[in-house]
This record gives structure tokens, sequence and C-alpha cells, in this order.
């Protein structure tokens, strides 16, 4: 059967997902501030090298940066352990441990947020044969791939949804806190029904297609490596060579 | 506020729009009347949905301004706005939150803070004017398309809104659903208020509207009031 080699993936979706798994363990290996820099500052060079654009992403998750935020003073807040840096008479509200925890938590979430963007950069077919190819069995590569297209599009739902409750009248920000959260699980309600009513849907419309009709499966597409492939992949296994050495020693 | 001189309803000038690097609007002018039916027809991705969307202040224009009643819509929240325009979105579940067609109506006014008895009349006010008595306790998932587009237009009344937008009210409905919403809308129409429509049926359109707007990629190519 004829194969198309892909040309317009600038670099194999292997070596994203290998990129991505090396600074995501990292991630999970490090507990140090200064290190766990550097590992974020690995995975922001790779995603600016995978021509993320970091401003409007950076615009589009402002409001789960300020969550990420508030979770981490909150963390820093109820952390008992260590020397007392602020209190209130002899309630201990920030200790050294937890300003330290929270700080290893936000540098994670950033590490975390800039590995998927990494493999946003790829599209969900090409994602598909580049797990396949990793051996990666069909059912679980296939989950992967459209549980990441749907992303966006549930989170063009929930923007809907507040988009019609503001235009009946309410004004969100003037509401109390309370009736606020009330609203938000309100709302949320269809929003999950109508993920699951999408998912349904979609399963009958992959079955009525002949999904895993056959034990084996063909694809017009086929990845190669390139030279620039083999030197990305040098280059991260150098880098994290570099950081679990130098963290271990 | 500041306050824009125009005797218009809404009054779009200069606006430009694009969907990522995509020229939709350019240098686009409009004005609408209240107590008019006006309809904008069109084929797919013309813009009319968008401009909708831009009248009300869903998305932001990348030039230009729109005013509604005189006051500039970039200085309204979209609550403010709600409060002027009512807006039934295509797909009625979009807007539909209550568990049952009373919790439904009463959603926007519980949150509002309105007293029980001022909801209680108005609701019933609404189920008589939209005949709707009979599926008042039902679950609003359960209801078929017209019915759930009877609600969604429904809740929108219990504001008294001066404008209605209606995007395509007509998907999705049979002879005897449509013709429904058809005296629906003339009593509407009667009560004084004016209603844009956005459609595809132009049957339905020709018999309603005073005023029909034709785009074609983000232009106004005919622009005609009825007799």
């Amino acid at each position: 059967m004829m194969s198309i080699v892909l040309k317009k993936e600038n670099v194999d979706p292997r070596v994203k997902i290998f990129i991505v798994m090396c600074i995501s363990t990292l991630a999970i290996l490090i507990n140090d501030i200064a290190f766990l820099s550097y590992v974020l500052l690995v995975s922001i060079l790779f995603t600016i090298g995978f021509k993320v654009d970091l401003y409007i992403v950076i615009k589009k998750f402002k409001r789960l940066f300020q969550m990420i935020f508030i979770i981490v003073i909150i963390q820093s807040i109820f952390n008992g352990e260590g020397t007392t840096l602020i209190s209130i008479s002899k309630v201990t509200l920030l200790t050294d441990i937890g300003l330290i925890k929270g700080i290893e938590y936000i540098l994670r979430m950033l590490i975390i947020i800039s590995s998927a963007l990494i493999l946003s950069t790829s599209s969900s077919v090409v994602l598909l044969q580049g797990l396949l190819k990793c051996k990666i069995p069909y059912d679980l590569a296939f989950m992967v791939c459209i549980g990441l297209r749907f992303i966006p599009i549930l989170s063009e739902e929930i923007k809907d949804t507040f988009i019609a409750i503001q235009i009946r009248g309410i004004n969100i920000k003037k509401l109390k806190l309370k009736k606020k959260l009330e609203l938000v699980s309100i709302t949320l309600m269809p929003v999950v029904i109508g993920t699951i009513d999408k998912s349904k849907k979609l399963s009958a419309s992959i079955e009525s297609r002949g999904f895993r009709r056959y034990p084996t499966r063909t694809s017009i597409y086929e990845l190669r490596f390139s030279l620039k492939d083999y030197f990305l992949i040098w280059i991260i296994i150098g880098l994290s060579g570099l950081i679990v050495f130098s963290y271990f020693k | 506020m500041k306050k824009l001189v125009n005797d218009k309803f809404i009054s779009i000038s200069n606006l430009a729009f694009s969907y990522k690097k995509n020229d939709l609007f350019n240098d686009f002018n409009l004005s609408i009347d209240n107590n008019m039916f006006t309809s904008i027809i069109g084929e797919n991705g013309s813009g009319k949905t968008t401009l909708t969307k831009l009248i009300c202040g869903m998305i932001t224009p990348t030039f230009g301004s729109i005013t509604i009643e005189n006051s500039d819509v970039s200085k309204l929240n979209l609550s403010e706005v709600g409060k002027v325009i009512g807006y039934l979105f295509q797909n009625p579940e979009k807007q539909i939150f209550g568990e049952s067609v009373i919790d439904e109506l009463s959603f926007a006014m519980k949150f509002n803070g309105i007293s029980i008895d001022i909801i209680n009349e108005k609701v019933g006010y609404i189920l008589k004017k939209f005949d709707l008595e009979e599926i008042r306790n039902q679950k609003c998932h359960l209801l078929s398309h017209g019915e759930k587009q009877r609600v969604a237009l429904s809740t929108i009344f219990l504001k008294n809104p001066k404008y209605l937008i209606l995007d395509e009210p007509t998907t999705g409905l049979d002879m005897v659903r449509k013709e429904m919403l058809f005296k629906l809308l003339n009593i509407i129409k009667s009560e004084g208020i004016g209603i844009l429509m956005i459609s595809h049926d132009l049957e339905f359109v020709d018999k309603l509207s005073d005023r029909i707007i034709v785009l074609e990629n983000g232009k106004v190519i005919n622009d005609e009031y009825c007799s």
C-alpha cells in the first residue's frame, strides 16, 4: 500500500512524546526549587522551539494561573512544618517549608502545562500514529487522542454556558460567593451531561464506521525519524542526564 | 455611561472583525430600528451569527463601535446587555439550566434576588402566555426540541426585554411547531417589541419581516423594507 510521509510536521510526534516523558519524570523526581526551575526552563525552551505562542497561552490560561496561585497560598498556610514566617497570635499562617512546597507546586504545574503545550503542537492524527509506533495499544492511543481533541470543545462549551447565563441578566461578578458556587454547580451539570451525551454519540459513530472491526489497522500516514529528530532526542537525554546527575550528586 | 448621539436602537459603525487571520467584517455599517421585525439571511459563514454575537458583546470587534439604545456595547457587561436584549441561541439547550420548566423560568430571577411572590406571579403569567402550563413540572432534558425552544423563549420574556435576537429559531421544528412559533412571534411583534431574526427559512422570513437584510461574506448585499 502506498504510504505518505508527513511533511507538515516539523518534528516526529514520538520525539515530542519522549521530551514530555523526560520533562514530566524530572518534575516528579526532583524536590528542589532550583532544579525544578531548570526543568521548567528546559520545557519552556522546547515550547518556544515548537513555536507555541506563549503570550496567547498566558492570556488564555490567566484564570487557571490565578487558581494555581490561590491553591499555593492555601497549601502554604495549612502546612504546619518548619519555621514560622507569619502568624496571628498562636496560629501559624505561613512557614518556610510551606512556602517552599507552594513554590515547588507552582513550578510543577507550569512544567505540566508546558508539556501539554508541546504535545498540542501535533495534530491528533499524527499523535495517534506516534503513540502506535511507541507500541501503545490502539484503543488506548485512540482514547488519548480523542481526549485531547475534546479539551478545546469542552472549554468552549463552558465559555458558552457562562455567556448564556450572563445574557439572561445575571451579573456573576456581583453575586455573593455562596450564590456563585450554587450557580457553578447548577451550570456545570448541563456541561457534564452534554459531554457524556457527546461521548455516547461519538462512540456510536465510530462503532458504525467499523472501529476495531479488524485486528490490525492500516494508515496512509507513515512516520520517519529525521536527523533533526535524533538530534532533539540526544539533546533532551543530555539535558535530563545533566539535571539528574547534578541533583543526585 | 457615555451616551452617544443616535436615534437608532442598534447602530453599528465601521465594524471590523476577523476570525484568526480571516477578515469577516471590514468597515461594516448597519442601523436597526426598534419596533420592527428585521431578518438577516445569507449563506453559512456569511457572518450572521457572528454579527448578533458582536451586537450583544459576546465577542469583541477588532475595530469600530456598536451601540444599543445609544450606549456603547464595549462599555456594558453581558448582564447589562441581557437586561435590554433577549437572545435566543440556535440550540436552546445552551440556555436551559433548570431541572424542571418551573425551575428554569425562575432561574435568573432567583439569582437576581427577586422575592418569591414576584417570581411566582411572573412565572404564572409566562406559563399562560407561552402555553406551558401542561409541562410546567416536566424535566427540561425530557422536552422535545420545540418545547425546549418555547421554554427558552419564555425565559427571555421574564425580564421584559426591549428587543429580541433570535438565532435560527425554526431549525429542527416541524410544520406544526413552526406555525406555533409564527403565531407567538406575531403576538410579540404586535406588543411593539423589536426582533432581529437570523434564518434560512425564507418562507418564514417573508411572512414575518418588515425588513430583510442579505449578508454575503460579511457584507450587506441587499437591504429591503417590506410592504
